[in-house]
């Protein structure tokens, strides 16, 4: 059985080329980037571009139609759940669930629904920061995993400085990812020849089918990953793994000039996004305030 | 090379000692098989010979084990690494990397080896194990007997002194089993000493130069291989396979598929292509005529062509499974046998619903699996896969037992029949409060076909229930099969296992490249002279 979204495409790409450690600087970079900015609008743009680079490392269909499924209902999902609970003022009521003033705010228990429920228009907006704050790294860690060798991978994090055992940890998990799901489809095959539809239509509805099937899904995965981690603990033991605190490599992994361009530009993007947001945070908390650095509140306070 | 003194050894959880006075001496460049039933030790045995026990396992350990002068009880596991090789049953646990150059170097970067020496290093193993011309293969895409080689490489890369080799050849095809034992043969004669535990040892007698057999703990028998013969009766008293004159049996395969190659291949182009009647051919050496046609057909295949990847599916040499026929009557066990990747259990997800073919028919139990899938056929078709364990999802055995036939919406009384039956003929009654998942292998493996027996399905499909079983456990679960089977059921049978297939199967169809190459009745298909050896 193939599980095409999960395998691993090398081609001849400029993405493909870059070190494995410069894709990873671009990840934590675009994740901090996410947890920093408040704007939808600056967030999309930034989304914009990182599908940009999907779209330089050609990836092939099936692996688009994943990305774009799993894209969508996060942003789908996030929004609808942030329009309803958004609590925060001034919001404006675009559909009302509940009407207001239907419950007495003096009720027991439920008299804080005496404003109604309601999607609200600034939910949307702050839904769709939240999502894309959450899809564009993921967009682009699935990018580095789908066009990245393992064994790179760990090579990068190590070098990265990451603790090797750490490492090594990653690079087994991703290794094994398709197996695990290879295994998954066995259990749900396993269950629909017993007359048990995991994927209860009703079930997922109520909840209970959910929990049922990812319940009875885990505990034979898991006990095949105790069992399968005992073999490979002592396959790595009998190998000489950590017999010592330093080991060589085979590869000489060297960092090149656009590399380091690349890194300098995203690190750069960064530390200007965190200083913009320093000296905001500073000006409104009345700590440190300077007319020379007004035009930089305005745009932080307006687009960051 | 290696002496071991009144080795003795108990789990902190056991009342018995897992090893009772152990004493044996093994030279340098011996190529050794150490045998014997599910739970007699081997194993604890191995992980004296690495220094996991005592190093890692706690327990009650006494005596003395020496490697190349190497007391195991001084030396920290790491430094016993670069002595002595372990190699597992499933090569996908063993293998860390996506790359066969990166899986080589692994343990020699772990041992701080030189860039220059690494790979002076990596050619050096790789030629050993013949895989030089893999080097820049992705592990993924190797076939089982080829990981196993890696694995060994990766091993061998370290330079040991000692390569142990623990059921290696349990799940790979007679032709992967071959290439990792011919490996393994070069290495001792070239000086690496060799102890290989394995079950199969009617397959690997023949490669060895003693056989060492465990029973409770204890050595029960240590011989040269060449005395073999006159200890048989050791052998059937402690439940073990009796090692052949032979290595094996041998199918017609190869003549089967020069066949294949010669006439039907051109007719399946043409076939492919016309959409006509004309399939891959088939060499029947037992004509359907001599069937009984009274009785009912529980399976029918006609003209089955099937692709992982539908874009490809028009591409015959995509294909995994090219033009199948088949027809299973009731009261028949049907043995499927073929290479690694030859298309059996392609084969056996279409008989359970799992797949829908692109092009022709499968009807199941009368149910065309096009229209039933793998859930409407429940009930009609059970499938034991081959790993047992990830099909156990309840909380006891009792639960996974009577899981189906309560979906099925059985009555209470029969749930109670059937469930109880099962629990009694699989040897289970006394864990049914136990949870499936904490239960030994072979445990596993009867608590999951239970889990099928209970739905009393007609059709019954296998795949490779025989691996790493030991010959006590086959041989109940196929004397099951065969009460099933006088009851009107069929069961269709995947295994490697020429001799179980040979012993327990009425039918027999070999499958090479997704087609059918060679199919009829077992003492047609098994040459004469190897059959006779069978008996011996």
């Amino acid at each position: 059985m193939r599980m095409k979204f999960i395998e691993t495409e090398l081609k001849d790409t400029v993405f493909h080329r870059l070190d494995v450690r410069t894709k990873l600087v671009m990840l934590l970079c675009l994740a901090i980037l996410g947890m920093a900015l408040d704007q939808w609008k600056v967030l999309a743009v930034f989304y914009m571009a990182v599908l940009a680079i999907v779209v330089t490392a050609r990836l092939s269909g099936d692996k688009w139609k994943v990305l774009l499924l799993i894209s969508f209902l996060t942003m789908w999902g996030i929004m609808w759940v942030q329009a309803i609970f958004y609590d925060a003022y001034p919001r404006t009521p675009l559909l009302y669930l509940l009407p207001p003033m239907l419950v007495s705010p003096s009720t027991p228990l439920i008299g804080g629904l005496w404003e109604g429920i309601a999607f609200y228009y600034e939910g949307f907006g702050y839904g769709m920061a939240q999502s894309l704050r959450m899809i564009t790294p993921m967009t682009l860690g699935l990018l580095i995993f789908w066009t990245e060798d393992p064994v790179r991978i760990l090579t990068g994090l190590n070098k990265l400085k990451l603790p090797y055992a750490v490492c090594f940890m990653v690079m087994t998990c991703l290794r094994f990812i398709p197996i695990t799901f290879a295994e998954a489809k066995v259990t749900l095959d396993s269950q629909r020849l017993r007359k048990y539809k995991p994927f209860d239509i009703k079930g997922i509805i109520f909840g209970y089918g959910i929990y049922k099937t990812t319940v009875q899904v885990l505990v034979p995965l898991l006990a095949n990953s105790v069992r399968k981690a005992a073999n490979m603990a002592r396959s790595a033991d009998s190998r000489a793994f950590r017999a010592s605190e330093k080991r060589t490599e085979l590869h000489e992994v060297k960092i090149k000039a656009g590399d380091r361009i690349i890194v300098l530009f995203f690190v750069g993007v960064v530390v200007c996004l965190l200083a913009c947001k320093l000296f905001l945070y500073l000006s409104e908390a009345d700590k440190f305030t300077s007319d020379i650095l007004a035009p930089v509140y305005w745009i932080t306070h307006r687009y960051l | 090379m290696i002496k071991i003194e009144n080795l003795s050894f108990r789990y902190p959880t056991r009342e018995e000692y897992a090893l009772e006075n152990i004493n044996l001496k093994i030279k340098k460049g011996k190529f050794i098989l150490l045998t014997g039933s599910t739970g007699c030790g081997k194993t604890t045995l191995l992980k004296c010979l690495n220094g996991i026990i005592p190093h890692e396992s706690m327990g009650d350990f006494g005596g003395n084990v020496w490697i190349d002068g190497m007391e195991t009880r001084e030396q920290p596991v790491n430094v016993l690494a670069q002595k002595v090789g372990l190699v597992f049953q499933n090569p996908d646990e063993q293998i860390f990397s996506t790359r066969v150059l990166d899986e080589i170097a692994f343990g020699l970067e772990n041992l701080c080896c030189p860039r220059e020496q690494m790979r002076a290093r990596i050619e050096w193993a790789l030629a050993k194990v013949g895989m030089t011309a893999y080097k820049n293969h992705s592990t993924n895409a190797l076939s089982g007997g080829q990981k196993q080689r890696v694995a060994v490489a990766s091993l061998l890369a370290l330079k040991p002194e000692l390569l142990v080799l623990d059921e290696p050849i349990s799940q790979l095809d007679p032709g992967g089993a071959q290439e990792v034992l011919e490996v393994v043969k070069k290495l001792s004669d070239d000086g690496i000493t060799i102890i290989l535990v394995e079950h199969r040892i009617h397959e690997v007698a023949a490669w060895a130069d003693r056989i060492i057999i465990m029973d409770k703990g204890r050595i029960a028998l240590n011989i040269p291989s060449g005395e073999v013969f006159k200890h048989l009766d050791t052998f059937q008293k402690l439940g073990l396979r009796s090692p052949k004159s032979k290595a094996n049996l041998k199918p017609r395969l190869r003549e089967a598929v020069a066949f294949a190659e010669a006439k039907s291949l051109r007719n399946s182009d043409r076939a492919f292509k016309e959409d006509k009647t004309k399939k891959a051919e088939t060499m029947k050496i037992t004509e359907r005529s001599d069937y009984d046609k009274s009785v009912k057909r529980l399976v029918e295949v006609k003209d089955l062509w099937f692709s992982y990847d539908k874009k490809k599916a028009k591409n015959k040499e995509a294909c995994a499974l090219k033009g199948i026929d088949l027809n299973i009557q009731a009261g028949e066990i049907v043995g499927v046998l073929g290479e690694n990747g030859s298309g059996k259990t392609t084969l056996m997800h279409h008989l359970a619903g799992l797949h829908k073919p692109q092009k022709g028919r499968v009807n199941v139990v009368g149910k065309d699996t096009v229209k039933h899938n793998a859930y409407r056929l429940a009930g009609s078709v059970g499938i034991l896969f081959q790993n047992p364990s990830l099909m156990l999802t309840c909380d006891t055995v009792h639960e996974e037992v009577a899981f189906g036939p309560q979906n099925l919406k059985m009555p209470v009384e029969e749930i109670g029949r059937s469930v109880g039956r099962c629990l009694q003929m699989m040897e289970l009654e006394d864990l049914r409060d136990f949870h499936p998942q904490t239960l030994s292998g072979g445990q596993r493996l009867r608590c999951a076909a239970s889990t099928i027996l209970s739905m009393s399905p007609d059709v019954i499909l296998l795949d490779e229930p025989t691996s790493g079983q030991d010959i006590l456990h086959i041989r109940k679960l196929m004397a099951l099969c065969r009460d099933l089977v006088k009851q009107g059921k069929a069961v269709v049978l995947i295994t490697h296992d020429f001799e179980i297939a040979a012993e327990y199967c009425d039918r027999i169809v070999i499958m090479s490249g997704g087609k059918i190459v060679l199919e009829g009745r077992p003492g047609e298909i098994f040459a004469a002279d190897d059959t006779a050896a069978m008996m011996v």
